[in-house]
């Protein structure tokens, strides 16, 4: 039998690897134990993080690369939230991906960076397509009750603030645009929406492109300081929330004129109620509510820039029903869907599905009617992929469907 | 995967959809309609019509609401909505009509 030998690690990788101290790894199996991914059967099999942590140690760099753990990882940050010397295994993933080759990416998410690079958004749509769907839905929004004045700003000047659609919207679901086009429209909202480089989602995030990741929020910073907005509203999308935000601070660090104000959606929605420029009616939504904490608004928002979003939705929903309940493990210890990271649009839809069993178990307990989401992922995932998985007997909304169909229309 | 049609080979990807759109012709339609269980008719071939129309001139195939609305222009209202159109593709556009007009499914991911 040969002993195991340390393989070559080239300079790139010690790199990247510098920033990890495995000193520190007490391989206690905490990281596994709070990872959904722990226990998966096919061809990951016998894995889990801890595993990969002292496959690491040996030097087994490529073994990590050229395997489908770091894609079937969603980044969701339990297992840092729960490691005791708080090793950032999030980051090691993320460089596990960067390493592998740009034309062995799974499935289309490289595709996806490239088209949003080249096009500004990830599918390649055409800009006339991309205004036929926005005159269709806001024509269609006018013929309801309340609407019938609503007219879609694009690449308005001097606005409040700038709203990103993403693809997925235009090309499928453009219905959903509506219920945030209703809430700025009830609170007479200055806003705008671009006509170019309009994609709100960011894989580079997924695909651990930084410079891309940096390209995206660079537009994003151009179009609100050239037509003079005051603030952003970062994307729905818990990954493209957390791409645009560092992207947004890392361009702020090397150049403080690029400085711009930004605010996750329920924050102006709150700003909305609060200001009482919206009002909802709670008789419409009796039914039994839980709200699900998208990763990266949540424990990933709070280790990241110090705090998280789970304050927020709840007293949004709570605005708009009396018939809330927890799910549990809850806030920053909930579990993750299984869609973060790109793994929704990833091709590894069983081991997604296996990761969300745990987020089925808490919905199935909490005996939630409704579950609230605000991440498009998150929702496709739950609506689309688990539901259906496990049995769910369950509606899916999103916070903004739910105030949006409760507005009292004055 | 691939299939022939009068000594001619047509490349489809894995799920189905014509590999290179720029190949379609009425032939391949009808194939294609075959593989989704379609006989197609005259009110099928306005659908598809305008699928490639845009195809060809924008790269790309328009959404269903945009095809709902342009059936609404070019046929009146009692052709121009979603209920007429689902009736005509029960599957939906991108497993049925996309297919069937060779173009390739840019949602498939979704």
């Amino acid at each position: 039998m040969e002993a195991i030998q340390p393989r070559h690690i080239s300079d790139e990788i010690k790199g990247f690897l510098k920033n990890v101290d495995f000193n520190t790894c007490l391989t206690c199996g905490t990281c596994a134990g709070g990872c959904p991914v722990s226990g998966i059967s096919g061809e990951l099999e016998g894995w889990d993080i801890r595993k990969v942590l002292r496959k690491l140690v040996y030097g087994m760099v490529d073994e990590i690369v050229d395997s489908k753990f770091p894609w079937v990882c969603t980044g969701c940050g339990r297992c840092i939230h729960a490691c005791p010397m708080k090793i950032d295994i999030v980051y090691l993933m993320k460089i596990m991906k960067k390493l592998r080759d740009r034309d062995k990416v799974p499935g289309i998410l490289h595709k996806g960076v490239l088209k949003v690079l080249e096009t500004g958004n990830n599918m390649g749509i055409p800009e006339k397509i991309y205004m036929d769907v926005l005159d269709i839905v806001g024509e269609e929004l006018r013929e309801q009750p309340g609407f019938e004045d609503f007219n879609l700003p694009i690449d308005k000047d001097n606005v409040d603030v700038a709203f990103y659609p993403n693809s997925k919207e235009i090309s499928a679901d453009s219905d959903d645009m509506k219920w945030y086009w209703k809430i700025f429209h009830a609170a007479k909202a200055n806003w705008t929406i671009p006509k170019d480089n309009w994609e709100a989602v960011d894989w580079g995030i997924f695909t651990a492109n930084d410079e891309a990741s940096m390209t995206l929020a660079k537009r994003k910073i151009d179009f609100v300081k050239s037509h003079n907005i005051k603030r952003l509203i970062l994307p729905d999308c818990g990954g493209g929330s957390l791409g645009a935000r560092s992207s947004i601070e890392k361009w702020k660090a090397k150049d403080p004129s690029l400085a711009i104000d930004y605010l996750y959606i329920y924050d102006i929605f709150i700003e909305y109620m609060k200001e009482g420029r919206i009002k909802v009616d709670k008789s419409k939504n009796t039914k039994i509510h839980t709200w699900h904490d998208s990763c990266k608004h949540g424990r990933e928002a709070e280790r990241m820039f110090g705090q998280g979003k789970y304050d927020e939705p709840r007293w949004l929903l709570q605005q708009c029903t009396d018939n809330f309940v927890e799910m549990h493990p809850t806030r920053e210890n909930a579990f993750c869907c299984g869609a973060g990271g790109g793994a929704w649009a990833g091709p590894y839809k069983e081991e997604r599905n296996y990761y969300g069993r745990k987020k089925a178990e808490s919905i199935k307990n909490s005996g939630a009617e409704v579950v609230v989401v605000g991440c498009s992922n998150c929702r496709d995932q739950i609506l689309r992929g688990l539901k259906p998985k496990y049995n769910l007997n369950i509606e899916v909304k999103y916070i903004w469907e739910i105030i949006a169909e409760s507005l009292i229309m004055e | 995967m691939s299939f022939e049609l009068n000594g001619v080979f047509y490349q489809t990807d894995k799920e189905g959809y014509l590999e290179n759109p720029e190949n379609w012709n009425k032939e391949v339609a009808e194939y294609m309609a075959s593989t989704v269980d379609t006989e197609l008719t005259p009110e099928h071939w306005q659908v598809i019509e305008i699928l490639r129309d845009y195809y060809q001139e924008y790269g790309y195939p328009p959404q269903v609401k945009v095809i709902v609305k342009t059936m609404q222009k070019r046929f009146g209202t009692e052709k121009g909505n979603y209920k007429y159109f689902y009736q005509l593709f029960p599957k939906g556009p991108y497993l049925q009509a996309y297919k069937i007009a060779g173009v390739s499914n840019p949602c498939k991911w979704m």
